[in-house]
């Protein structure tokens, strides 16, 4: 069963002369197990859409279900996991067990299964259980980032929604978060993340969807999108579309680094041939 | 949105072209002149006086009301209060509780001078820029000698500009916390103790963190706590000697009474 939002409208400061329509008409399904990418520029709706999904914020017209169900409710909650952007701003406890701890405690799991959960989510993380005594505090900006990851995976979620999870974190800690969200989606696990740094996430999604002032400008594969007109694309599809368009025959919709070494040669050698064949 | 209790409205009436400084003497000055007006004469006279002032502010009723709305409930126990635990001439008793006709005068009293004192102050910091009063408060405490207590006004000032302008960073703070406990399963709906408490340290932590970032940037801006220059120097002009003058020959006018 997926996350649906049918024609769902958010506006803030509703009924006074500062309302602003956050989201107009979004209709949205995530299915279980895809890697999702909400991109667009500041204030488009993004991180308003994500709040919509655990019930942080509900909808002032439209509907949102989460599996059947209405996302304020307990189950619904626990189905979710999320992690916001200032990740210092969601610890709060002593010690980074408490921590991690805090959601499945929340939800009713026994001191037991409570241990087993933060342990499995310690190692998701890539972090060493000698921090479990830590203040989370005390940690570099990367290692706070998964601690909020950690905690957010303590509730084995259906759905991992993340908030710019990689912005301001440093090569390596990227790669060790990247990792670990591959890992959570190949469990089956959907991974939903706004994000417009499109460099480090975008060979994971598989499904993307751009808004543009609170509507959906595109919904749908990365193959689409790639093709597709007046979207902010990674630097590599960039540059293959403006080779393109100044009159070389690539293919544009390429964002790696290889793949694009490797079609550009490609291209080159029939630029070659046909001269020889001059 | 609505803007907080005592917040400033921006105008060009007679009122918020004056200095600072006039202003917070004058509602110095209202609040003893209440508090020592005894006579019902009197407490009219400076309900009109606020009337009057308030005409030429230009500013809309619900400032005021907005004032006095977070305060009601404590006025109208005060006024219970006096009308019931003051001795004198009952007026009809019922239960264990005599009224007494004193007590009527006493409670009406003290609730018409709790009500002007937050009326004037209002007047006040809706005709002024908050950072006007700062720097007001700040040129009226320089010649004190805050030195002996290890502070200087401009210290002082500086504290209260950061105070203000603190607030809505903590409310945000506050939001942000709150969410990320509730999408981890905190429910904050059943007990409004929990939230407070389950909120009140993470908030603090973060505050104190907030406010060494701060520190450090202010200091790496090179903010030393001394004397400091002002783009806006506050100067008297002639209305405001006026002003003043007017305001003393009134009290001295009530007073009499």
């Amino acid at each position: 069963m997926p996350i649906i939002l049918e024609n769902v409208s958010f506006f803030y400061s509703k009924n006074t002369p500062l309302e602003i329509t956050a989201l107009k008409d979004v209709n949205l399904r995530i299915e279980k197990g895809e890697f999702v990418g909400i991109l667009g520029e500041n204030g488009a709706g993004k991180s308003t859409l994500i709040k919509l999904f655990n019930g942080i914020l509900r909808p002032d017209s439209g509907k949102v279900t989460i599996d059947g169900l209405s996302p304020s409710s307990k189950k619904a909650k626990s189905m979710i996991g999320m992690v916001f952007q200032q990740a210092a701003d969601q610890l709060f406890c002593r010690t980074i067990y408490d921590e991690i701890a805090f959601g499945p405690l929340n939800f009713g799991y026994s001191r037991k299964e409570t241990e087993e959960r933060v342990l499995e989510a310690l190692e998701a993380v890539y972090l060493d259980r000698t921090m479990l005594s830590r203040n989370p505090f005390s940690l570099s900006g990367g290692e706070m980032q998964r601690v909020a990851l950690a905690c957010a995976l303590a509730l084995r979620p259906d759905y991992l929604v993340l908030d710019e999870p990689i912005t301001g974190i440093d090569p390596s800690g990227k790669k060790e978060i990247l990792e670990t969200l591959k890992k959570v989606k190949d469990q089956g696990t959907a991974v939903i993340t706004v994000t417009h740094n499109l460099n480090g996430l975008f060979p994971l999604l598989e499904k993307i969807i751009h808004l543009q002032e609170g509507r959906i400008s595109f919904q749908g594969s990365r193959k689409e999108y790639l093709e597709s007109e007046n979207v902010p694309l990674p630097p590599i599809a960039a540059m293959m579309r403006e080779l393109k368009s100044s009159g070389i025959q690539v293919n544009p919709a390429l964002f790696t680094v290889e793949e694009a070494l490797e079609e550009i040669l490609r291209v080159k050698s029939i630029i070659e041939k046909k001269k020889t064949e001059k | 949105m609505q803007g907080p209790v005592f917040s400033f409205v921006p105008g060009d009436s007679f009122l918020h072209t004056l200095d600072p400084r006039t202003k917070l003497a004058a509602v110095m000055l209202l609040g003893i002149l209440t508090f020592r007006t005894e006579s019902f004469f009197g407490i009219v006279t400076l309900f009109v006086f606020f009337f009057a002032l308030a005409s030429i502010s230009g500013l809309p009723a619900r400032v005021f009301l907005r004032a006095v709305r977070p305060m009601i409930l404590f006025i109208i126990f005060i006024f219970f209060a006096q009308l019931f635990f003051t001795k004198g001439h009952v007026l009809t008793s019922f239960w264990i509780l005599n009224p007494s006709l004193e007590g009527l005068q006493n409670g009406l009293r003290l609730s018409a001078r709790f009500i002007l004192l937050l009326l004037f102050a209002a007047l006040m910091t809706a005709s002024t820029d908050p950072s006007a009063i700062t720097s007001g408060i700040e040129r009226m405490l320089r010649p004190l000698p805050l030195r002996w207590l290890g502070v200087n006004s401009f210290e002082l000032a500086t504290m209260m500009n950061l105070s203000i302008s603190f607030l809505p960073i903590l409310f945000e703070r506050a939001e942000r916390t709150k969410v990320a406990q509730a999408s981890r399963g905190m429910y904050f709906g059943k007990n409004p103790l929990r939230s407070v408490s389950a909120l009140a340290i993470p908030l603090i932590k973060g505050v104190i963190r907030d406010a060494e970032e701060l520190a450090l940037a202010m200091e790496s801006r090179g903010y030393q706590g001394t004397r400091r220059t002002s783009i806006h120097e506050l100067r008297m002009q002639r209305r405001d000697w006026i002003s003043l003058f007017a305001l003393i020959l009134f009290a001295d006018f009530m007073l009499r009474f």
